[in-house]
């Protein structure tokens, strides 16, 4: 096991080195720079300008501007963010948290609600249950991430008025609040932005669970649980589940990157202060070493999922330990 | 109606029951809350240069003096004081004594000398500060400290506006606060995240890309703010940006769009509010070639077909389609707003049989039939750049396209993000490109587009218009010490770039606050919406309970002193 992780881990080393390199010289192939993006009104003396871009290099050609950023991701710093004006890493610091609480919530609800539409769908195969979990996933599959946020937003801020449109916090009544009215303003906020990934990624682990249940209720020892005398639920639940959460497991790792992706759209729509709001402002003001920061991060995200998936799935299946 | 949210109602209660902050009551009370595309960049004048920064600093930093609604730059008619209650001019107009207010504070109770008038000065002129205002600063030679109360502005040579350089370009920084920190790493200095100011707001927090909230001064010398706080909240995509302030999450959206308009009505506690506007759209003909920039642009290095092309064009009709009512036709490089306007400025007017026979005349005729006018081989086609972000100079192009067309014009459209547009623009790789200025209050500012000295490889006059009698026009006007002479100048200016069409003027759009009706704005000025926010007001009866949230109870009437005893 310790060698799979070692592997693992230098596999996933490689991989976000060639990710950041990648980013790096498309970016750098980009028209534009930060200096043209931020600084570019009339007002802004011209040596302005330029001192800002040779502090960043851009003055540079690209392999010294490669050599300039090896060198500030050695320090630690991953370089300077002009339009946030500090250290890259401390507007990372800021963001990451709350795209990991976004994301991990948005991770649970996904697989709690597909796995529950995956067993309803298996349980009544074929029947009207079916065919409306099932349209309903597809629905929801199909539907862009951004397109639902404002839908929901519409619905369930505006029309009705139950839940806020915006932001993490109420920012004002949020600072006079005790711990536990900060804690439920936050859990308000935190629902349609969840909502929305969650709906979007559950789609995809229902009509995989129900498959991989439906696989697995044509099993013998399946079988021979319902000739016990066993309910179809307990047939279900303690014996045809467990075994048809490998697939899933798989999922687990697979459904990062998607989750990623979608919360790039979805942060900027509920104006979540996390990565991927973070994300489509260093694009805007061609904020390369902040926008190949997150793609660094971004990437060892997805990788440190995948490593994890692999353990679990070796964990739940001893096949795969002694392969 | 919608269902308030009963969750949120118990929330403020409990938040409105649970603190006490500071005294608010009668007129003063209430929290605005201003929705913002982007998160601010720090908070330190000298060195920040974008919108969300600017808008806070304007209310945690004092200027000297301020211009009044009408933006004369010229002189120092119409300024008010701020931190300097009174000025006076030296015989030879060389110097500005500033007799600075005793009463002004900084917020951290220290109090506000002539010194931090010259530490202002020094950290905005040195280069090493990296200041972009420092090019308009250049006039002042010198600031020097008379007594603690008194700072000497002097100026290398006499002009118009050196009044306003010394009073409007610079916010007044705390010397006791930033005088031991290098100027190279002033911008990241702690005091860009805490700042400490003399405005009439101070600084309570400010949570990335969330929420900066202000708090009002009760110290401050011109007399507490209306408000209670004023927070800004940050939401970067424009839908939601919108949504959020119809379903009254924000109290005030800066700008309104005109699908946005159309929801007002449904909303009686929603109101617009329209303020003067600095902001003026243009096509701009480049006058070079592209390919080769010393050679003049093959089609609008001719004066007559780019007046040809303005004739041809029925600006009234493409405003109307474009905003309906919520634009002007522009009137050239000025807006209404700039001091210097005038009104009797006779435009191209749309004549499109004129604009025929021109093009015909420069010998520019459709001699294949196929609906495009060529000349010695070459057709009478153009690429027009635009920004993709930008709807209505989407919507603009393609009409102007399809209006072209029928002159037998071809324009072909091409669409790039803002960078990559504002790279080739500066690279002079375009033919024509619609653009859009936020004007500076100076009437001189005119020369930084549009001058001669301005059109060179890397100055702003991309378009590289050249007319020594406009630049003749525009030195006369700013070296006016007279406001009226200053404007006859600057009128002839006018009326010579507006005659060599360099572009085509297209649109002056209004700008329309979205606002809570409960907010009651005052004094909202073209170049700074919010000069005047320490006098906006919430009345009591119109408070909800989200403004007395962190307030204060009012404080019960004073019980009759007892009648003395005889």
């Amino acid at each position: 096991m310790t060698k799979l992780l070692v592997r693992r881990a230098l596999q996933g080393v490689v991989i976000v080195w060639l990710v950041a390199t990648f980013t790096f010289f498309l970016v750098a192939l980009a028209p534009g720079d930060v200096a043209d993006a931020v600084l570019s009104g009339d007002r802004v003396p011209r040596e302005v300008r330029a001192r800002v871009r040779h502090e960043l290099c851009l003055d540079q050609g690209m392999a010294l501007r490669y050599g300039c950023w090896i060198r500030s991701v050695a320090q630690g710093e991953f370089g300077y963010s002009v339009p946030e004006q500090r250290p890259v890493i401390d507007a990372l610091g800021d963001a990451i948290p709350n795209t990991l609480i976004l994301m991990s919530l948005a991770l649970a609800a996904s697989f709690l609600l597909g796995i529950a539409a995956g067993l309803a769908q298996a349980r009544w195969p074929r029947s009207i249950v079916d065919r409306a979990v099932g349209g309903a996933a597809l629905f929801f599959y199909s539907m862009p991430e951004f397109w639902l946020a404002l839908i929901l937003m519409f619905v369930f801020s505006y029309r009705l008025g139950w839940l806020p449109l915006t932001g993490m916090t109420d920012p004002v009544v949020y600072p006079y609040l005790g711990f536990w009215g900060r804690l439920g303003d936050r859990a308000r906020h935190l629902v349609l932005p969840v909502g929305t990934l969650a709906l979007l990624t559950s789609a995809a682990v229902a009509r995989f669970q129900r498959s991989a249940l439906l696989d697995v209720m044509t099993q013998d020892f399946v079988r021979t649980a319902r000739a016990k005398g066993l309910s179809e639920t307990a047939v279900l639940t303690h014996h045809v589940l467990r075994n048809a959460l490998l697939p899933i497991i798989t999922l687990l790792g697979l459904s990062l990157p998607a989750l990623l992706g979608g919360a790039v759209l979805v942060e900027r729509v509920f104006s979540w202060p996390g990565m991927g709001m973070l994300a489509t402002t260093a694009v805007s003001t061609r904020d390369y070493p902040l926008l190949i920061a997150i793609t660094i991060v971004a990437s060892a995200m997805v990788v440190v999922g995948s490593v994890v998936a692999d353990l679990l799935y070796a964990l739940a299946d001893p096949r795969v330990r002694i392969a | 109606m919608r269902l308030r949210p009963f969750a949120l109602s118990l929330i403020i209660l409990a938040a409105a029951c649970g603190i006490d902050r500071g005294a608010s009551s009668g007129e003063n009370g209430g929290t605005m809350v201003i929705t913002i595309s982007g998160d601010a960049e720090g908070f330190l004048p000298p060195i920040t240069s974008q919108v969300p920064s600017a808008q806070v600093e304007a209310q945690l930093f004092d200027k000297l003096a301020e211009p009044g609604l009408g933006l004369n730059t010229i002189g120092d008619v119409g300024f008010e004081p701020r931190l300097a209650k009174s000025w006076s001019w030296t015989p030879d107009s060389l110097s500005i004594a500033f007799s600075i207010d005793p009463r002004a504070r900084w917020h951290d109770g220290q109090r506000l000398t002539a010194r931090d008038v010259r530490f202002t000065w020094q950290v905005y002129a040195d280069t090493a500060t990296g200041s972009p205002t420092r090019p308009l600063i250049a006039s002042i030679d010198s600031v020097t400290v008379r007594d603690s109360l008194t700072a000497v502005f002097w100026f290398s040579h006499r002009a118009a506006e050196q009044f306003f350089d010394a009073t409007y370009q610079m916010r007044i920084i705390p010397e006791h606060r930033l005088a031991s920190v290098p100027r190279a790493e002033l911008r990241t200095a702690p005091f860009m995240r805490h700042p400490v100011g003399s405005g009439p707001f101070r600084f309570v927090s400010w949570r990335d890309r969330q929420a900066i909230t202000l708090e009002a001064n009760p110290d401050y010398y011109r007399g507490r703010p209306h408000l209670d706080r004023v927070i800004w909240s940050v939401a970067p995509d424009p839908q939601s940006n919108v949504l959020r302030f119809l379903a009254g999450e924000v109290d005030l959206v800066e700008f309104l769009r005109p699908p946005d308009m159309a929801e007002l009505p449904k909303h009686p506690e929603l109101k617009a509010v329209p303020y003067p506007s600095l902001g003026y759209y243009y096509l701009l003909f480049n006058e070079r070639d592209p390919k080769n920039p010393l050679a003049p642009h093959p089609l609008f290095g001719s004066r007559e077909l780019r007046r040809a092309l303005s004739m041809a064009l029925d600006r009234p009709k493409l405003v109307k389609s474009v905003f309906d009512t919520l634009a002007s036709v522009g009137h050239g490089p000025i807006t209404k707003s700039i001091a210097t306007f005038d009104s009797t400025i006779v435009l191209l007017p749309y004549a499109p049989d004129s604009a025929r026979r021109i093009l015909d005349a420069l010998g520019w005729r459709d001699a294949n039939g196929d609906g495009i006018r060529e000349k010695n081989g070459r057709p009478l086609a153009f690429t027009l750049i635009i920004p993709s972000s930008s709807l209505p100079r989407r919507q603009a192009a393609q009409l102007i396209q399809e209006e072209l067309k029928q002159f037998g014009v071809k324009v072909e459209i091409e669409m790039a993000d803002f960078p990559t547009t504002n790279q080739k623009v500066k690279a002079r790789l375009f033919d024509a490109w619609i653009n859009g200025l936020s004007l500076d209050p100076s009437p001189g500012s005119i020369r930084q587009s549009w001058s001669s000295a301005s059109a060179t490889p890397d100055g702003s006059n991309v378009g590289s218009y050249q007319s020594p009698v406009f630049d003749a026009y525009v030195d006369s006007a700013v070296r006016q010490m007279d406001p009226v002479k200053a404007k006859a100048y600057f009128r002839q200016a006018y009326v010579t770039i507006v005659g060599d069409a360099p572009a085509i003027w297209l649109y002056e759009p209004a700008s329309i606050a979205g606002m809570q009706r409960r907010i009651h704005p005052t004094g909202m000025r073209a170049d700074a919406w919010g000069v005047n926010l320490a006098e906006w007001s919430i009345p009591p009866g119109e408070r909800t309970a989200r403004d007395r949230v962190g307030a204060a109870p009012p404080a019960p009437p004073e019980a009759p002193a007892a009648p003395a005893k005889p």
